[in-house]
């Protein structure tokens, strides 16, 4: 009786139940009536679907959602006809090259899941404008979409970078930086926009941007995004125009660190990385690249590459490449007072010490009369030159040196070098370059002669054969 | 006796799983059943109109921003396309976008990409307005009401109305033949033309009609039997008839709603009649009725350190040869304005900003209005600081000094610049300063 009991317990409970069951019928919400935000997909939309969302994964948001954003600010969605070209942006300048050097599985793991675009900037309230974001490694927001072109080489650089910027974020949630790097500098700063934290003051420390100063994984983020956006020789430059040897190693370090570690956690060469990175840019978006200023003679004189520039009034290359008029006359007033004085000048040669900053000029000479015995007269200079521009100024040095050479100068200097000489190369600015201008880039004697301009009078000049050390 | 007490635990189970059957829609039907029959009025109702619609909206925080016009025409694959007369390409060339109904609070209509109306949303200086607010409007849009031709909808963040109402079948045909950008050069040449334009009802009274094409604002002002000075001004948009007034300008029991054109036939329309609108050979409200220490205006004023353009005077060197002065000591022209402080001060006040600063030269003068000759004092009654230490070159400063100048309008050769006065120096009419009428 007991069991039977339980059984009709059992039976009445469940009717009760579903009796309850029915009673729930207007509190629930079938949401396919509800698709509350669903919209007709149009030719981008397909596009986007297979280039994008297909092979990669990646869902492209284009059209308004204020959600995926500031609400607090105005911010307009993009054209649609800009969508595409932003789309083409992402394939070619940032998947292509990480798939082809980082691997398929690499960038299908790792790539942000969502780009999200808008047309306008997100303006900030210390007046500057955003270009991207990126959160929790999954999405990334482009803005100012609708001012893409594909024919602004330097302007999708900059929007690559910010790309670049963001994923190396997510990378370096995959694998984190290495503590290495963050040993290498603390200059960072806490506000990187305040006033101080100039260009220069960020580029003076090591770093290779104001934003890298905010702390070490912006640092390293830009690092990557300019070796990769701005190429390798953009950074050597601008690693030559950091004026103190420290800051130079600090910069160096860090980009070792960061080729080290594409190169041990992802197996990609960072190298082919930023070649791949250089040919897209250049053969797609018509982007151009700077020179390469440590090849120029300014650079190699403040490296102190230089050993030195030999001037012979009589050789032949001046009658193939031409002279300065200016010079030549300054330098015939100058032979002819040594001629009166007795003696002859046959050559005259820049020697620049393995001591940084100092130039003896050296004055091959004989009597006036004989062509041997050949004598040294020497004078020392202190000189600075830009590494970047290549300017340079001579400053006499005093006491003069001892010895011999020293000697004859003193003998030679009275008063020919004081009158001639000396206030020719201490009178003014020289600009160190390749001269003459006949010897081109392509040709086989470019950079084997050198000389100085004066800054500002083409017509001023003067050149020799240069020997490096 | 079992079985009672069977039937006693039976039974209320039962009672009370019935009970909670009686939960009931107060709406009638199920949440999301209205969330969609809304969505669905929404969407039936913008594909009403086979010609689309003209979709009116204000912008700014007030009316300084003015009022725009845009023709929609909505299809049902999301897309729209849209003019506007934001511009002459605006209203020329029809901008293909698209469009979503979502639900947000609200059924809302989201324009959601790039068209002209996101124009006065998107946040740059680009199109016209204000960084970072751009013109301070909307993309979103929450669906109010709607009649039978007309769709109420309000602005998500700024609640800015945008009001769609239906346009005639050939409406679509005459903005495909470029007729919208045709219109606002009519109503721009009108008013070009017929500088004193006016309109009668027939109580006797001129009642004077300016647009400024620049802030998007309509003006009436009229001169009552009194000799009382009136004024109204609304925010004004183009259409394909010529202007509509967005907020219609309550006028003598009635209400001003738009300003049609016809080729020469222009009508100011009213609620109850329209009235025809014909330009007077002189200025309506004669200068002098208006400018006063206490009338319309009271001053005479040059924002920035550019005079009003299209305009020829011999004073345009004198300020020129300031604006020079300036710039060679790192200093540049705030504004210059010229004012009626009360019946026997006048008041000169030249702004001008360095090193990030904003100093003030001023001079003030006791002044006889006489007919429309205002004499100014020599010496001035009082002068400041800057004004002494040279900041004013002396060749402005005599510019004022004890000068007869009589007031009258400046036209300029530019159409888009309107409202601009000038003290013309009795002694050489080629010879005024002149900038914007205000009042101080």
């Amino acid at each position: 009786m007991k069991i039977k009991l339980i059984h009709i317990l059992a039976i009445a409970s469940l009717i009760g139940l579903a009796a309850c069951n029915k009673s729930d019928e207007n509190l629930d919400v079938d949401l396919s009536q509800y698709n509350y935000d669903n919209f007709q997909k149009t030719e981008i939309d397909d596009y986007l679907y297979n280039t994008l969302t297909k092979p990669y994964n990646i869902e492209v948001v284009y059209r308004f959602d204020r959600s995926h954003t500031d609400i607090a600010k105005n911010i307009s969605p993009p054209n649609i006809e800009k969508v595409k070209p932003a789309a083409d942006m992402i394939l070619k300048g940032f998947l292509k090259p990480y798939e082809l050097l980082g691997g398929e599985e690499m960038i299908k793991t790792y790539t942000p899941k969502q780009f999200v675009l808008f047309g306008s900037h997100a303006y900030n309230d210390n007046g500057s404008v955003t270009l991207g974001t990126a959160d929790g490694g999954r999405r990334v927001v482009l803005y100012d979409v609708n001012n893409i072109s594909e024919l602004q080489g330097n302007d999708i650089k900059r929007r690559l970078r910010t790309i670049h910027h963001e994923f190396t974020h997510i990378l370096n949630q995959m694998v984190a930086i290495p503590p290495s790097f963050r040993t290498i500098t603390a200059d960072h700063v806490d506000n990187w926009l305040a006033a101080e934290n100039t260009e220069a003051e960020a580029k003076r420390l090591g770093f290779v941007s104001r934003y890298a100063r905010s702390n070490f994984g912006e640092d390293f983020a830009e690092m990557v995004a300019h070796l990769l956006i701005e190429g390798q020789v953009w950074f050597d430059n601008y690693v030559a125009g950091i004026e103190e040897q420290e800051y130079r190693d600090r910069i160096r370090l860090k980009e070792s660190v960061v080729r080290e570690y594409f190169n041990s956690y992802f197996n990609i060469n960072f190298g082919e990385l930023q070649a791949e990175m250089y040919r897209v840019l250049t053969e797609e978006y018509n982007a151009t690249f700077p020179e390469d200023i440590t090849l120029t003679f300014g650079y190699q004189l403040a490296m102190n590459r230089v050993s030195t520039i030999t001037i012979d009034p009589t050789a032949a290359h001046y009658t193939t490449y031409g002279s300065s008029a200016a010079f030549n006359t300054m330098l015939t007033n100058y032979n002819n007072a040594m001629v009166a004085a007795g003696w002859r000048m046959r050559t005259m040669q820049l020697m620049f010490t393995t001591t940084p900053g100092k130039m003896t000029l050296r004055i091959g000479f004989t009597t006036a009369t004989t062509t041997t015995p050949v004598y040294n007269g020497d004078y020392d200079f202190s000189y600075t030159v830009n590494a970047t521009n290549g300017l340079i100024t001579f400053t006499k040095m005093l006491p003069e040196g001892t010895g011999a050479t020293y000697n004859n100068g003193r003998e030679t200097r009275l008063p020919p070098f004081e009158q001639f000489l000396l206030p020719y190369l201490t009178g003014r600015q020289f600009i160190a370059n390749y001269l003459p201008t006949g010897i081109t880039p392509d040709s086989p004697l470019y950079r084997t002669f050198a000389g100085f301009r004066e800054n500002g009078v083409a017509t001023n000049y003067f050149y020799g054969p240069v020997i490096y050390r | 006796m079992m079985k009672k007490i069977l039937i006693f635990i039976i039974v209320p189970f039962l009672f009370i799983g019935c009970n909670k059957e009686k939960t009931e829609s107060l709406f009638g039907v199920l949440p999301e059943e209205r969330m969609a029959e809304r969505l669905e009025e929404l969407q039936s109702k913008l594909l009403e109109s086979p010609s689309g619609w003209k979709a009116t909206l204000n912008t700014g925080t007030s009316s300084s921003k003015g009022a725009y016009n845009f023709y929609i025409d909505f299809n049902d694959d999301n897309s729209c396309k849209m003019q506007g007369d934001l511009s002459s390409a605006t209203a020329t060339d029809w901008h293909n976008s698209t469009y979503r109904i979502i639900w947000a609070m609200n059924a809302s209509i989201l324009f959601d990409t790039f068209t002209y109306i996101t124009m006065l949303q998107e946040p740059s200086a680009t199109y016209g307005g204000t960084a970072p607010h751009g013109y301070r409007s909307d993309i979103e849009f929450e669906y109010i009401r709607s009649t039978t031709d007309s769709i109420f909808l309000k602005g998500k963040k700024y609640q800015h109305d945008l009001v769609l109402t239906k346009v005639t079948t050939n409406a679509e045909a005459s903005l495909d033949a470029g007729e919208f950008a045709a219109k606002i050069q009519e109503v721009v040449n009108f008013f070009a033309e017929n500088t004193n334009a006016y309109f009668e009802t027939g109580d006797g009274v001129k009642y004077a009609v300016a647009i400024d094409r620049i802030a998007k604002t309509i003006s009436i002002t009229w001169l009552d039997n009194q000799e009382n000075v009136h004024s109204r001004t609304s925010g004004f948009a183009y259409s394909l008839n010529g202007i509509d007034i967005f907020q219609p300008i309550s006028f003598n029991g009635t209400w001003l709603t738009r300003i049609d054109f016809d080729n020469d036939d222009v009508k100011m329309v009213s609620l109850s009649g329209s009235y025809e609108v014909e330009n007077n050979a002189i200025p309506i409200l004669p200068i002098t009725t208006l400018f006063a220490a206490n009338g319309a205006f009271n001053a005479i004023v040059v924002e920035g350190p550019n005079l009003p353009p299209g305009i020829t005077s011999e004073f345009n060197t004198v300020w020129q040869n300031n604006i020079n002065f300036y710039a060679a000591n790192s200093a540049t022209l705030e504004y210059m304005r010229f004012s009626l402080v009360n019946s026997t001060t006048a008041r000169l006040s030249v702004g001008f900003r360095t090193q990030g600063a904003v100093y003030i030269s001023q001079a003030e003068y006791s002044y006889t209005y006489v007919g429309n000759v205002i004499k100014l004092s020599n010496p001035p009654t009082s002068t400041n600081g800057n004004y002494n230490n040279g900041w004013l070159q002396a060749a402005m400063k005599n510019y004022f000094i004890g000068a007869e100048f009589t007031l009258d309008y400046v036209v300029s050769s530019n159409p888009d610049i309107v409202n601009i006065g000038g003290l013309y120096r009795t002694d050489n009419p080629n010879s005024f300063f002149y900038g914007k009428l205000a009042k101080l």
